[in-house]
């Protein structure tokens, strides 16, 4: 009989502290910065938009002071999509794969490869302009353990994908 | 053997009190919509809207209680190679079918007029996030009884077929046997009803009130109208007292009556794989868990339960996200003992107070304690420059009660692990307790806000098939290497989760 049943040192365990963090592909900066330029100049259309109607609000003073407000929130957003590539970061181990984000707020995700229910790649317009995808993991944890690892090149994606499908094939053989 | 008495090769159509069931439902339907509207004429509104409504709901009702009617005559079930085939659909015909090995449980559902004739509302969950749901309105009980012990069987053959043969004494035993575990007589039904969480139902009242308020208005009803021809009454203390008098037996009625209805001879049961409850007084509802399905169980207390000895138990199952609140099984008014056999049969013996505790950290509290303090504080101050001492002195009741429960709920929160059982223990003005199997978790999550980064601390979500369970202020040490033990447990087991 084949059974082992080893005592396990909790101090021994491969440990999350010491893991790197892979950074997502450089053009995904890019990406985050247009998403939110796009988002704020939407706002600012809508706002136009409505003061064809309700001249009021684009009466001078008012006017000016929305202007000034909304280049401040769109540089700050701006600043802050391209800081927050920094943090942003995935590593795959044997057996799981991380996720983080976050500047001031960090949240680091974990997924073992057995309970991943299945893979999916999403491409945008804009991703499709930088070859780059999304790859998506759900779990049967609801979307707080679902992870989205954004940045990634098409190959790479797709090279993820098919390595993750296999761990988890592997894993229901066993 | 009952199964040779029905074919399930042969198309099969639900009982004929399917039909009575629908019009029963329409009326329901037609009466709950126009009962503000009728009430409104009564005490003499302006009736003419009213009549448009009254009529375009009766018409509507009208054709979709044909629709149905149609459309019962329309659909049959049969099995044929081990999937529940269902064709159904008046223009467009639909044929669906589900695989036995795709169908996680049947639930049977009886209510009043179900009862009289016999017959069972039949469910069958599948598994999956797909809505693929069934729903027969009303099944003879035999009939219906055949078919899930029919399928049921399939599918444990089937299981076992695809496993080793390790497991083949399963199939000698008969698997509808069931053991009582507990069951509510009428006095401990009371005593649950009584100790039920009051706000909660007062909190109903008021809904209920502002639905009334609302359909009023919608049929033209000025109810500020009315209220502003009211002679004007000083709300004297008395009055208020009065008041509060009031709403306080008309929550406790309201508890009484819908722990009642909901668990009117509640029976817990256990079957060879799984728990069972039925309950119910106008409908009898059966619900049905196998242990492999549940992924972490919970019980709680108030202060009024306590008194009696009774906790809620919660049985959590993995399910859809659609789902979710109905595939939990709840049983009110257990004792001590037997929430230990629950657990003992799911888990084997397990002595929690051998568990190495560990509490959170105190900033978990001294934290909010200095924010909420402050704002509390500031309000105070504005409250007293603009308004009444009076205001201020609620404003500094809610802060207090904010900090203080904040306080309860710190010095309550306690977690620990042994080797494959997690056990966190909480709760405010009652007590709290889950249990999560290590290999149960789906994923976790690891927090940290800009202040727990500067001092070192975390909060840990774990995630799993039927719910998050949180572990907030915990020393970022502390927190990776739970994960750690986490991941390595779940990664190295190979046991079937749902």
């Amino acid at each position: 009989m084949n059974f082992q049943n080893n005592q396990i040192d909790i101090n021994d365990l491969p440990t999350i502290e010491e893991i790197v963090f892979e950074k997502l592909h450089p053009n995904y900066k890019k990406i985050s910065v247009y998403i939110t330029g796009i988002v704020f100049t939407i706002l600012l259309s809508v706002y136009f938009a409505i003061g064809l109607f309700v001249e009021e609000i684009l009466l001078f003073p008012i006017v000016l002071m929305v202007m000034i407000g909304w280049s401040i929130v769109t540089g700050l957003s701006i600043i802050l999509s391209i800081k927050g590539y920094e943090y942003q970061g995935y590593a795959l181990r044997e057996k799981d794969v991380l996720y983080k984000n976050g500047i001031f707020f960090k949240s680091t995700v974990i997924v073992p490869f057995n309970r991943i229910q299945h893979c999916e790649i999403e491409q945008g317009p804009i991703d499709r302009q930088f070859d780059l995808a999304e790859l998506s993991l759900f779990t049967a944890g609801g979307s707080s353990s679902d992870v989205s690892i954004p940045g990634l090149t098409l190959d790479k994606a797709n090279a993820l994908k098919n390595f993750i499908t296999n761990r988890t094939a592997k894993d229901e053989e066993e | 053997m009952k199964k040779n008495k029905f074919d399930f090769s042969i198309p099969n159509r639900q009982s004929y009190v399917a039909i009575l069931l629908i019009l029963f439902k329409t009326i329901t339907v037609v009466v709950r919509q126009i009962l503000p509207i009728l009430f409104v004429i009564l005490i003499g509104g302006s009736s003419k809207k009213g009549d448009y409504i009254i009529w375009s709901v009766i018409v509507i009702a009208f054709l979709s209680m044909i629709y149905s009617i149609v459309n019962f005559f329309r659909t049959y079930f049969f099995i044929q190679d081990d999937e529940l085939i269902l064709h159904s659909g008046i223009f467009q015909r639909k044929r669906t079918s589900i695989p036995f090995s795709k169908i996680q449980t049947i639930n049977f559902e009886q209510n009043i007029i179900h009862q009289l004739f016999s017959v069972l509302k039949l469910k069958i969950d599948t598994a999956g996030s797909d809505k693929n749901e069934f729903e027969f309105h009303a099944i003879e009980s035999e009939k219906a009884h055949a078919l899930r012990t029919l399928i049921l069987r399939e599918k444990s053959t089937m299981e076992i077929a695809n496993q080793s043969d390790k497991n083949k004494t399963i199939t000698e035993s008969n698997p509808t046997t069931y053991k009582k575990i507990m069951s509510l007589s009428l006095t401990d039904l009371l005593k649950v009803g009584f100790t039920e969480n009051h706000i909660k139902s007062g909190g109903l009242i008021f809904l209920f009130v502002l639905w009334i308020y609302q359909n009023l208005q919608e049929v033209g009803v000025d109810v500020d109208e009315y209220s502003e021809q009211l002679p004007i009454w000083e709300p004297g203390l008395y009055l208020l007292l009065f008041l509060g008098f009031i709403l306080i037996i008309i929550s406790i009625g309201i508890s009484l009556v819908r722990t009642v209805i909901n668990n009117y001879d509640l029976q817990f049961l256990r079957s060879q794989y799984g728990f069972k409850v039925i309950s119910g007084l106008f409908t009898k509802k059966e619900v049905s868990a196998s242990d492999h399905k549940i992924q972490h169980i919970s019980w709680s207390d108030n202060l009024l339960k306590r008194l009696v000895g009774f906790k809620d138990l919660r049985l959590n199952q993995a399910s859809s996200a659609e789902l979710k609140a109905k595939q939990n099984i709840n049983i009110p008014g257990c004792n001590e003992a037997h929430i230990k056999g629950v657990v003992a049969t799911l888990f084997g013996e397990t002595d929690f107070s051998l568990f190495p505790m560990q509490g959170i950290d105190r900033r978990y509290f001294t934290r909010f304690a200095i924010i909420f303090g402050l704002l509390t504080l500031t309000s105070i101050i504005l409250t007293i420059y603009f308004y009444s001492g009076l205001n201020a002195f609620f404003i500094f009741l809610i802060g207090f009660y904010l900090i203080f429960s904040r306080y309860i709920s710190f010095k309550k929160k306690t977690y620990g692990y042994d080797d494959s059982l997690i056990y966190i223990k909480g709760g405010i003005f009652g007590d709290r307790a889950e249990i999560l199997p290590m290999y149960k978790v789906q994923g976790i999550n690891i927090h940290e806000s800009p202040y727990q980064t500067r001092n070192q601390l975390c909060s840990i979500t774990l995630n799993t098939a039927s719910g998050n369970i949180r572990i907030p202020y915990i020393s970022r040490n502390d927190g990776s290497k739970l994960a750690d033990l986490l991941i390595y447990k779940v990664e190295i087991d190979k046991r079937k989760w749902m």
